[in-house]
């Protein structure tokens, strides 16, 4: 599905080149659970990003579904995120000034679907929030807010869902729940989804498929989740 | 189509949450001053011309020696305009043993053409007509049938024939505050005097055409009239017939014109410092929508789109407002402007649209275009980013919106060019000196309190974001400030004009020998007076060794002062409201002229001076009771006519003419319930002419209260601009400051700490402001206040007192209102909330 091969991430800083990802090579089955485990720093984000074609690598190539992906233009990459991609956030990134509702919807309406506040209201449904539809995001507890992008991330029922630490402004017990939620839900996706998911925390990452541990922007060891 | 009703929705949501509040408020008073402006201007510019020809007669006046040719009469009708034509002259008018100069005009059975007359029959009922005396009668002034004991019924002798005086003329439309001529009025039937010597070969009879109907078809007589006059007619210049009162209205509608521009201006910088606002703070959203998969240009497309939307919204919304608000100035302004106003039309809403639109686009697209090229990483991560518009596009747009809106308003390229240029150096020499202040302070800082230390050191540390804020809210004050300043003194100078005690009667025709008991009855009845002015009538006859006639612009070669004799005086003191403007007063030595024959100095009015091409050093000479006497313009004067003062041409130094046949003239107030006063001084002194002005003084004085009332008006929409302004900055800073107050409450600081730095630091901000507005609004001021208004710059000091206080209160206020809400939430809440 998603293949890399001798990745390298490079920026500018204060006039000298800092790496932040390097030669980095993985491919990455349909329908898998990956994790990227690492500590801070390590490049997960900016990994995560590099695949979902967020930003382009400075050396190396990307192909997704063995087309180039990284040598697509702009526009290319952003056709491919809206009809295939999914995102979850670790700090929700919902749009302050739009219900919980209107939240889910934004993505349903950008790809003009006719019934977008049905499918909302249902994915709301689903991650039990149905009766906070109308609440702002700063009306909401953190948990709830990160349900809210759960449901906007599946509501498009993308191939490839990207979750960037998506427990990691959740206490214990509401990141829990919202994994619990976040895995149901890719579960019940079966085989269709993909899921690629960024964190420190190796519980998590332990109920992936698969774990790449990355560490200064090297990918240092891959290991099947039951090793 | 998806895009456009998508793009709907999401504009809607974020004015439903409240998102664009500042930015629609800002655009909604732009566009609402702009249609306010356009609409009441255009109005009061209809006003002015119906004012005009009103008095004139007509929108177009030919004036002549002879009476028109009936072809060209022929022509007006076919061009579908009413014309109306009359004769002026001076005529002697008798009733038994008396004999009195007066100025008889003659109309025909279409006057008057403009307006109505006021007029009072024999029983005593006053009554507004539009129509003419019928032939063989004639309306008297009161004061003329006064003098000439005449009542109605009685056969007034005027030249050769005897006419039925039948009313009391009271007020004309075409009656001129200017006072050129001191003769008491009658009015008769043009063909009562058919086949009259006065209207003989000899006659020096002035006719007058004036024409009326719809604008199109005026601008075509006016196009082609020139070439169908005779030798003998000419267009006459609205400025010799325009009155005082046109010149305060035309101050008037200078003034609604400069403080309606700076309010749309004001409101303009405020769409522009919430557009930037508005860019950053949809950056995580432009963010979201990339990471969705939206392409950039869909999301500019969508973006572009909201902003039509709003501009959509803000133009509508505005243009009805600056239409209701109009209706309002209308009502204010109601006995100004013309009774037959133009229906309303779509247009200043269409305008109103497009005005939104233009406003939005130049001020918001190109931190619009460059949210789409932020990378959605940094803003998601919460990454240090800047939008990367070029600034010469972000400039560009900007200084081009700004231009076209200058523009348009005010119709001018280069008055907006220099304003905005003007407006750009202000910017940074405000910026500059505000940076030496600051630098200033900060090098005492040791001398201020704790809290004042540390509102001056955030001053200072974000020196770059303070001399903006300084820069902007510095303009947006000293553009209040100027228009206040303005409105002030134009409206104290029209008090002035109009003292409680001004005088209301003319007497004329005091002769030498009765001045001393004149002036004694005046004082004794306790009425306040002018002083006596000595008249002697003069008809100019040479300029400069040739006949006047052949010296002066062609323009002016029918002008009425070369045609006849011109009131002059003599006086050793600049009259009461004359200014000299070139050359100089009087000088021990200018009345040491020896004999008749010698060269004498004189001042001139400056208008005539300039109709006639006169200069300083030019000679003139007059005929003064058949003899000749040379003079020379030492002094150029600007005399204000509308002051109800008596008032002249030319003015000789004292003693030099003394033994020149002379009477005297002088104004009087009488007060309202004094009415036997006149008819008592009228026994006193038969030969004394009286004129009333009540009529026309309470017509000036209604007027000027209006415009003061529309000045104030908009004066109130300036202020708003101003504050909305004040607010757009405000709010412009707000996120970065609630994030600083809210890392600072975590790291412990107390609320009443960070409100006492608060409030140091915008205490120090509006007060600097206020200081450089007060110094820039002065500045710019002094240079405006002859240019726009024709006054003499004169101190304020409340304008430079009041507003460092008021710019460090409001600022401080405002700070208050908009950080409040931060200051008393929970720091973690803030955080949250600020993403």
């Amino acid at each position: 599905m998603i293949q890399a091969k001798g990745l390298g991430y490079q920026v500018q800083q204060q006039d000298k080149p800092l790496t932040i990802l390097r030669n980095l090579d993985l491919n990455i089955q349909h329908g898998e659970r990956v994790a990227i485990l690492g500590p801070s720093g390590a490049g997960k984000s900016t990994l995560l990003a590099l695949l979902a074609g967020l930003d382009t690598p400075t050396e190396g190539e990307l192909l997704w579904k063995g087309a180039p992906f990284s040598r697509l233009d702009e526009d290319a990459r952003a056709d491919v995120r809206a009809r295939e991609v999914g995102f979850i956030f670790q700090s929700f990134q919902l749009l302050p000034e739009l219900t919980a509702l209107e939240n889910v919807m934004l993505p349903l309406e950008l790809r003009n679907e006719r019934d977008a506040r049905q499918q909302a209201l249902q994915w709301l449904e689903r991650v039990g929030l149905s009766q906070r539809a109308g609440h702002r995001p700063t009306q909401l507890s953190g948990g709830e807010q990160q349900r809210v992008a759960i449901a906007r991330a599946f509501a498009c029922r993308p191939q490839v869902l990207f979750a960037d630490e998506p427990t990691g402004n959740l206490d214990e017990a509401n990141g829990r729940k919202v994994a619990d939620l976040l895995f149901d839900l890719n579960d019940s996706a079966g085989q269709a989804m993909t899921l690629i998911l960024v964190t420190h925390d190796r519980q998590l990452a332990a109920r992936c498929q698969r774990i790449l541990q990355l560490e200064a922007g090297q990918l240092v060891d891959e290991v099947a989740a039951d090793e | 189509m998806n895009d456009l009703l998508l793009s709907f929705r999401l504009a809607w949501r974020g004015v439903r949450a409240g998102e664009y509040r500042v930015l629609l408020a800002a655009l909604m008073l732009a566009v609402a001053c702009a249609t306010l402006l356009g609409v009441v201007g255009e109005r009061m510019q209809g006003a002015l011309d119906h004012e005009a020809a009103r008095i004139s007669g007509g929108d177009l006046v030919i004036s002549g020696r002879q009476p028109a040719d009936p072809a060209l009469g022929q022509w007006l009708t076919q061009e579908q305009l009413r014309w109306s034509q009359r004769v002026e002259l001076t005529s002697m008018a008798g009733l038994d043993d008396t004999f009195l100069l007066i100025s008889l005009s003659a109309v025909d059975d279409t006057y008057p053409l403009i307006g109505q007359l006021r007029i009072a029959f024999p029983d005593g009922q006053e009554h507004r007509v539009r129509r003419q005396p019928p032939v063989g009668e004639v309306w008297l002034e009161p004061g003329l049938a006064l003098r000439l004991d005449a009542k109605p019924g009685d056969w007034i002798e005027i030249g050769d024939r005897e006419l039925l005086f039948s009313a009391l003329l009271l007020e004309t439309p075409d009656q001129s505050g200017g006072f050129a001529s001191f003769s008491p009025r009658a009015l008769v039937h043009l063909d009562s005097l058919e086949g009259s010597a006065l209207l003989g070969p000899l006659s020096r009879a002035r006719w007058r055409l004036g024409m009326t109907g719809d604008a199109a078809a005026l601008a075509r007589v006016r196009a082609e009239l020139p070439a169908r006059l005779e030798n003998h007619q000419r267009l006459r210049d609205m400025e010799e017939s325009q009155p005082g009162i046109a010149r305060a209205m035309n101050e008037g509608r200078r003034y609604l014109g400069m403080a309606g521009l700076i309010a749309v201006l004001l409101a303009a910088l405020a769409v522009a410092l919430a557009s930037q606002r508005q860019a950053r703070r949809q950056a995580r959203e432009v963010a979201l929508l990339r990471c969705l998969g939206q392409s950039r240009a869909r999301v500019q497309r969508l973006f572009l789109l909201q902003l039509l939307w709003l501009g959509v919204a803000g133009g509508l919304v505005g243009g009805a407002a600056g239409y209701l608000a109009h209706l309002g100035l209308v009502q204010l302004l109601a006995p100004l402007l013309p009774l037959t106003l133009p229906p309303p039309t779509f247009w200043p809403m269409l305008a109103a649209l497009l005005l939104a639109i233009w406003l939005l686009l130049g001020f918001s697209l190109a931190p619009l275009l460059s949210l789409a090229r932020v990378s959605p990483l940094a803003v998601l991560q919460s990454r240090p980013w800047q939008l990367s518009s070029s600034a010469w596009l972000t400039y560009g747009l900007a200084a081009l919106s700004t231009l076209g809106l200058g523009i348009w308003l005010s119709r001018d390229l280069l008055l907006t060019l220099w304003t905005l240029l003007g407006l750009l150096l202000a910017g940074v020499l405000v910026a500059l000196l505000g940076w030496m202040l600051l630098r200033l302070l900060m090098r005492r800082i040791e001398l201020f309190p704790w809290r004042w230390r540390q509102g001056l050191r955030r001053l200072g540390r974000n020196s770059g974001e303070t001399l903006l804020q300084l820069s902007t809210f510095t303009l947006a004050f000293a553009a209040v400030l100027l228009v206040a300043r303005g409105g002030d003194q134009l409206v104290g100078d029209w008090q002035q004009q109009l003292p409680e005690q001004r005088p209301n009667q003319f007497a004329v025709d005091i002769q030498p020998h009765e001045r001393q008991d004149f002036e004694q009855f005046l004082d004794q009845a306790g009425l306040q007076h002018s002083r006596l002015y000595p008249i002697l009538r003069g008809r100019l006859l040479l300029i400069n060794g040739e006949e006047a006639e052949t010296q002066v612009p062609e323009a002016a070669r029918n002008d009425n002062t070369l045609r006849r004799e011109l009131n002059l005086t003599w006086s050793s003191e600049l009259p009461e409201g004359n200014r000299v403007m070139a050359g100089r007063w009087w000088q021990d030595g200018d009345s040491d002229v020896d004999s008749v024959d010698a060269v004498m100095p004189v001042s001139v009015e400056s208008g005539m001076a300039r109709r006639l091409g006169l200069e300083l050093g030019d000679r003139m000479t007059f005929n003064l009771a058949g003899s000749a006497i040379e003079t020379r313009i030492i002094s150029l004067r600007e005399v204000r006519w509308e002051s109800f003062n008596p008032n002249f041409y030319v003015i000789f130094p004292p003693q030099l003419l003394e033994n020149q046949p002379h009477t005297f003239l002088a104004s009087f107030t009488l007060p309202e319930d004094e009415g036997t006063f006149i008819r008592s001084l009228t026994r006193q002194f038969p030969g004394v002419a009286f004129l009333d002005v009540r009529a026309i003084l309470a017509q000036a004085e209604g007027i000027l209260r209006q415009l003061s009332l529309g000045i104030q008006y908009l004066l109130g929409f300036v202020l708003l601009a101003g504050l909305l302004v004040t607010w757009a900055l405000m709010m412009a800073s707000l996120d970065a400051r609630q994030r600083e107050q809210a890392l600072l409450k975590v790291l412990g600081a107390r609320r009443g700490l960070l409100a006492g730095r608060q409030l140091a630091e915008f205490l120090l901000l509006g007060g600097l402001s206020g200081l450089l507005a007060a110094v820039l609004g002065e500045g710019l001021y002094a240079l405006m206040a002859g240019q726009l208004f024709n006054l003499p710059w004169s101190a304020a000091p409340l304008f430079w007192v009041l507003p460092p206080l008021a710019g460090a209160l409001l600022l401080a206020a405002f700070a208050h209102l908009a950080l409040r809400p931060s200051l008393q939430a929970a720091p973690h809440q803030l955080l949250k909330r600020l993403g």
